[in-house]
């Protein structure tokens, strides 16, 4: 980063998905960036070749950081549509733009998951108690 | 120590970590929560053991996490085992349908943009 002064207007970073950690092949579909492609991390469905698991990897620079099984992915889905209505209120404009077509899906998801958001929790929450879009 | 709704006793917090939530059983004696990371001050899903932190996405990257499930949701449906989907059988049901609703959704949303499909074909007029 250091030896080239950048530009004040930057290009669009273009950036290769980064290899998969060695014990995993990657399935069909891609490997996504988790947050944005400065954070580091990515996510992708894979087969954990020791144990013979299909399921989802996180990582950074090849290195795991989780792998969860596809039975533990059906649980982590089922607790992350249940927080969908906690966790929406952290997130940011940026976010929004850049994740929208997801982001889209995920609320019919929840909406049909039948997940709502708790009064409580929403007069607790910053802003008007979780003012979200 | 907390109890969930379904009689079942939580772990403590980890170190570093500051509850919002009941916690919610996983498997294997595991357990997600909603929570503070006290370090950072971020508001995200942890998931942890007895007294260990297992991993920690922030709100955003747990909603995104979330996202990419529901997309990936019928290859992991298919790989699940039979015991596990008769164990989990209602938490799966829900997922599936959830699943289904977004995609039947997202099809007719595509199919308003896209406009009827040549109309004069469905009334038996000549191209």
């Amino acid at each position: 980063m250091s030896e080239q002064q950048q530009p004040s207007v930057q290009p669009a970073i273009q950036v290769e998905p980064p290899r998969l950690p060695s014990g995993y092949i990657q399935m069909a579909e891609e490997v996504i960036p988790l947050l944005s492609h400065d954070d580091g991390r990515w996510i992708a469905r894979v087969l954990e070749t020791s144990s013979l698991q299909q399921g989802m990897l996180i990582f950074e620079d090849q290195h795991k950081i989780v792998f969860v099984s596809a039975e533990e992915s059906a649980t982590v889905l089922d607790a992350l549509l249940a927080h969908h209505w906690h966790l929406l209120p952290y997130r940011s404009n940026e976010y929004n733009q850049t994740h929208a077509d997801r982001l889209g899906r995920l609320g019919l998801a929840v909406h049909a998951y039948g997940a709502a958001p708790s009064a409580l929790w929403r007069s607790t929450l910053p802003g008007e108690g979780g003012s979200e879009a | 120590m907390r109890t969930t709704d379904t009689g079942a006793i939580a772990p403590p917090p980890p170190y570093g970590y500051a509850f919002l939530d009941t916690p919610r059983p996983l498997i294997e004696q595991t357990w997600t929560v909603l929570a503070r990371q006290d370090a950072t001050g971020y508001v995200g899903i942890l998931v942890y053991n007895f007294r260990q932190s297992l991993w920690f996405l922030d709100a955003e990257e747990g909603i995104l996490l979330g996202a990419i499930l529901i997309e990936c949701m019928p290859n992991l449906l298919r790989s699940i085992g039979s015991v596990f989907a008769l164990e989990y059988g209602d938490e799966i049901e829900l997922l599936r349908r959830a699943w289904v609703q977004s995609e039947t959704e997202q099809m007719e949303s595509l199919a308003a943009l896209l406009g009827p499909v040549k109309p004069s074909l469905q009334e038996g007029e000549a191209l």
